[in-house]
């Protein structure tokens, strides 16, 4: 008998008690405690736990439930997205080798310089707030897809960046610098920065996300890795298209947990912050000596009478008609090289099929 | 007690890292090497350098310095330079 | 453009100064500490890593990983080791390491996120990403553990209630709730610089030595991804002693606070290094020479005094402990085994042997008879109860003073009109300096007696997330008879005379 085939019986089928199903469920699942937290921050929300369902307006009625539709664990999403990286660096060193640029119309050259390096501090600033997010969303379901957007937001600003040395830039960072001008001081980016400047000084991190990826993210990376690429191929640009092929692979995953996390949380009608404890076994808890049933005097920090829904229709009305303003003076970059094409018909199809629908979808409305 | 610089390399990359230590030893007599079972501790008193263009010549082949970070498990003392064709480690800096 | 040029490149200059908002507001937490700037962009990662060099460094590692840990697997080597009473030890080092490394995930983001220096914050955010991994890498092998071992499988909610979790717990607690430059002195420099080395590689050889491969593959994968960590933690270093003299004392402070509350932790660590491998590559004691003694505090702090930095306050008492420090926390897991997750077990005549000849000056005076008479009756020393803990480091107080090793160690002090214990001088320093924040900490004792934990043993232990029968003495235990079990049918349990074969 081969001994060495033999299959060991296991005490276990799965390891967790908690019924995971898959790889990513277990390596994921209850990763942050929820209780017996020791200290409070010394200087930001004093009166708060490490993980408090009180950094969000929104409630939920079990944390850790959400699921990325990809299912994206440190190790897939590092193999995936060596593979666009990969891909990335084919694309230039095709494009540096072919000398694609020294036969691209020149004003598209200026125009795509204009327009993509400024949105270098767009994606980097995005990435930045998604770290407060990261510290302070609850459960590691929804913070590891946070993270992973912000990482991916860091390699798309260093991909335009590299691309902006290499291609418009005559492999100089003076495109660089050039472009970080336009940002500052261009009429065209000002309401496009002040939003993001908005975005971070934002507190509530189920807001963050509203703001940057409900709002803004579907209009900007639309037109940027997207809308454009038909416009760059009749200037004779096909580096650029391609690059946004890549980018625009990590947006969809973006775009599909976002929409699956806004689901999650609207079609929630939980209305108690402290109801997620039941399905963690706390069902009978009789409380933490030290703070009681709930980690706070209920007191001090009452319910919000508003629901879910009602939240994140006050933040859509807030943010989207912003968000709406802020892109639409992109146009003058494209006036201003004479090159034909209209921003607001890319912002408002993407309103019409993307914002609308999904708005829709959770219930809700989207008024511009 | 000298104050001593160096790495910890892990044993599991095999030729790569006895050109390593080659590349190290060939350029400073003073590296030394212990082999503490899992991994590889080299080094030398106040500074080591690695030059990527020594590597390739005792591996025989295209090596690159990011390679290096898949086998360094650790190091002590402070990188004062890290870039494609070197990796300097050195106390003082 | 060469690496460095293009490095710059990719990771500067990318946040502005902002106009509609006030900077202050942006980041609130910059000037709380009292620490000031001036001109720190000039400071970087010294690894100069990209996105792109990320992903392919990372995926490289994790391609190599992956493979050893699927050879493991589907091999069962854990029926493959020398003693299976080592698994124990890896139980410990699972609750005492996982779950800081997920805390150390969300740390690194707030790190990042807080501090307005975009070097730093790239490889502050690649090291949230890095920490993922390292929890999420470490947690695999626990789940294939889970799967034929007690002890694992109710994992997060035993980290959440169980005393001897509040260890590693109230550390990364202590850093999430500080402010961000004490954080990253805390945890980038204290932790990642001075101590991960000895966390993760004496561990690994001794796995390597048993032939668990699996661990020791994933002790030497992690560690390589924390030379990086420590770089940022040098460069984290310098960065605030060189930028402003008013620094030098804030961060002396952090340096002796973090130095002790690291050290504390890690005596968990000791036990892994000198008890639980049935074959050691190395004793803790040796190790703590060779990594703390002659790396960090020969080589490095050395290079320090000229910014007028000194060792830390209570470096020399872990000198002067590193002849007890495996030994008396060995004797406080044996102590509360029958309430702890992972177990204890009897000593076996080589590990005596072993023991007494690495540790000739300690281990037959103090520590021996304390060990032969827990082999003669496992519960004759079992002490009623759960253990009275220090208020700051939370492991019980029951070491003794490297001084007078027949006197307990143990400390007072009066505040808020109570009494607080602690486990040694260094934690009640520690306490006396913020004791506000340490009066908050969860103590189990006192919520058992509150009744959170319900009335009875049953519930309490429901509450710990296992059973009795998962905890107390290895060698009698049902996991250990498993792990016969699963070497017979291996067919392991063979012997093989070789002069038959020749
Ligand atoms: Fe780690
Ligand atoms: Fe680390
Ligand atoms: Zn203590």
């Amino acid at each position: 008998m081969d001994t060495a085939s033999r299959t060991l019986p296991k005490i276990r089928e799965h390891p967790w008690d908690w019924g995971t199903k898959n790889e990513y469920e277990e390596v994921t699942l209850r990763e942050q405690p929820y209780l017996h937290g020791h200290y409070r921050n010394k200087y930001y929300k004093t009166e708060y736990d490490i993980y408090d369902p009180r950094y969000t307006a929104v409630r939920s009625s079990e944390w850790d439930a959400f699921r990325d539709p990809k299912k994206f664990w440190y190790t897939p999403y590092v193999y995936n997205r060596k593979k666009l990286s990969d891909q990335v660096e084919g694309i230039f060193n095709r494009g540096i080798s072919l000398e694609v640029y020294s036969r691209t119309a020149p004003e598209w050259v200026g125009l795509s310089a204009a327009l993509y390096i400024p949105m270098r501090h767009y994606e980097y600033a995005g990435a930045l707030q998604l770290q407060h997010v990261v510290r302070y969303a609850m459960g590691c379901p929804i913070e590891q897809a946070a993270t992973f957007t912000a990482f991916d937001k860091q390699g798309r600003a260093q991909w335009i960046s590299l691309w902006g040395i290499e291609f418009p830039g005559t492999k100089t960072d003076t495109a660089l610098e050039a472009g970080k001008r336009l940002w500052m001081d261009d009429e065209s980016y000002r309401l496009i920065r002040e939003y993001m400047e908005q975005l971070l000084i934002t507190d509530d991190w189920a807001e963050v996300l509203f703001a940057l990826h409900m709002a803004i993210e579907p209009l900007v990376s639309t037109l940027l890795y997207r809308d454009l690429n038909q416009l760059a191929l009749s200037h004779g640009d096909i580096v650029l298209p391609e690059l946004n092929l890549v980018s625009e692979e990590q947006v969809a995953w973006q775009d599909q947990w976002i929409q699956k996390f806004f689901e999650f949380i609207v079609l929630d009608p939980c209305m108690n912050r402290w109801d997620y404890l039941k399905v963690l076994g706390y069902e009978n808890w009789p409380g933490d000596y030290r703070w009681g049933h709930t980690l706070t005097d209920p007191r001090e920090t009452p319910e919000d009478p508003r629901t879910n829904a009602a939240i994140v229709q006050e933040w859509a009305d807030h943010w989207l008609p912003k968000a709406m303003a802020a892109v639409l003076p992109l146009q003058n970059l494209f006036d201003r090289a004479n090159v034909d094409f209209s921003v607001s018909d890319s912002v408002i199809r993407t309103w019409e099929q993307t914002i609308k629908p999904t708005m829709a979808k959770l219930g809700l409305t989207a008024q511009r | 007690m000298e104050e001593y610089v160096g790495m910890d390399l892990d044993k599991n990359a095999g030729d790569m890292i006895s050109a390593i230590i080659e590349a190290l030893q060939e350029s400073d007599e003073r590296v030394v090497a212990d082999d503490l079972g899992v991994f590889i501790k080299v080094r030398a008193p106040g500074r080591m350098e690695l030059r990527r263009e020594a590597v390739e010549d005792k591996l025989g082949r295209v090596w690159s310095m990011d390679d290096l970070q898949v086998c360094m498990a650790s190091y002590f003392g402070y990188i004062q330079d890290w870039d494609e064709d070197h990796v300097i480690i050195a106390w003082g800096a | 453009m060469n690496t460095k040029q293009k490095y710059k490149a990719l990771t500067r200059d990318l946040m502005w100064e902002p106009k509609s908002v006030d900077m202050r507001r942006m980041f609130p937490l910059v000037a709380v500490e009292g620490i000031h700037l001036k001109d720190p962009s000039r400071w970087e990662d010294p690894f100069r890593m990209t996105f792109d060099q990320y992903v392919r460094i990372q995926s490289e590692k994790d391609h190599l990983h992956h493979a050893i840990r699927s050879a493991y697997e589907v091999n069962y080597g854990h029926a493959r080791v020398v003693d299976g009473r080592w698994f124990e030890g890896v139980k410990a080092f699972a609750v005492a390491v996982q779950p800081a490394e997920y805390a150390a995930h969300r740390l690194m983001a707030y790190i990042g996120r807080n501090i307005p220096i975009e070097a730093i914050r790239f490889a502050t955010f690649n090291q949230a990403v890095d920490e993922l991994r390292h929890a999420q890498i470490e947690i695999k092998h626990y789940a294939d553990m889970s799967k034929y071992y007690d002890g694992l499988h109710a994992y997060s909610k035993t980290n959440e209630n169980l005393w001897f979790n509040t260890v590693p717990k109230s550390f990364f607690d202590d850093a999430l709730t500080a402010g961000p430059f004490e954080a990253l002195i805390a945890i980038s420099f204290s932790f990642e610089y001075v101590f991960t080395n000895i966390l993760f590689l004496p561990f690994s050889s001794s796995a390597a030595a048993v032939g668990d491969e699996h661990f020791a593959a994933m002790g030497k994968s992690v560690q390589s991804d924390e030379s990086r960590h420590m770089a940022l933690g040098m460069a984290a270093l310098k960065m605030l002693l060189e930028e402003d003299d008013r620094n030098v004392p804030i961060v002396q402070k952090w340096i002796d606070k973090w130095y002790w509350r690291a050290y504390r932790i890690f005596s968990v660590i000791s036990t892994l290094v000198d008890y639980y491998p049935r074959i050691r590559s190395i004793s803790w004691k040796r190790a703590f020479e060779m990594y703390v003694e002659e790396q960090v505090m020969g080589g490095l702090f050395r290079d320090l005094k000229r910014y007028g930095i000194r060792p830390p306050r209570n470096f020399e008492d872990s000198v002067k402990e590193k002849e007890h420090y495996s030994h008396a926390t060995m004797r406080i897991l044996e102590h509360y085994k029958h309430a702890n997750y992972f177990r204890g077990f009897t000593l076996q005549t080589d590990d005596y042997e072993w023991l007494g000849n690495e540790y000739p000056n300690t281990f037959k005076r103090y520590y021996e008879p304390f060990f032969r008479k827990m082999d003669d009756n496992v519960m004759a020393v079992a002490p009623p109860g759960l253990p009275a803990v220090c208020a700051v480091c939370q492991i019980p107080c029951e070491f003794p003073d490297p001084d007078h090793p027949e006197r307990p160690w143990t400390q007072y002090a009066e505040y808020n009109d109570k009494t607080h214990m602690f486990c040694s001088p260094g934690c009640k320093q520690i306490f006396l300096d913020e004791p506000q924040k340490y009066q908050q900490w969860w103590w189990p004792a006192e919520s058992y007696l509150n009744g959170e934990f319900g009335g009875s043993l049953e519930e309490m232990f429901k509450y710990f997330g296992f059973a009795p029968e998962e905890a107390n003495e290895y060698y009698t235990s049902r996991d250990y008879h498993r792990w016969i079990r699963y070497r017979e049918e291996l067919g392991l349990d063979k012997r093989f005379d070789p002069k038959v074969v020749s």
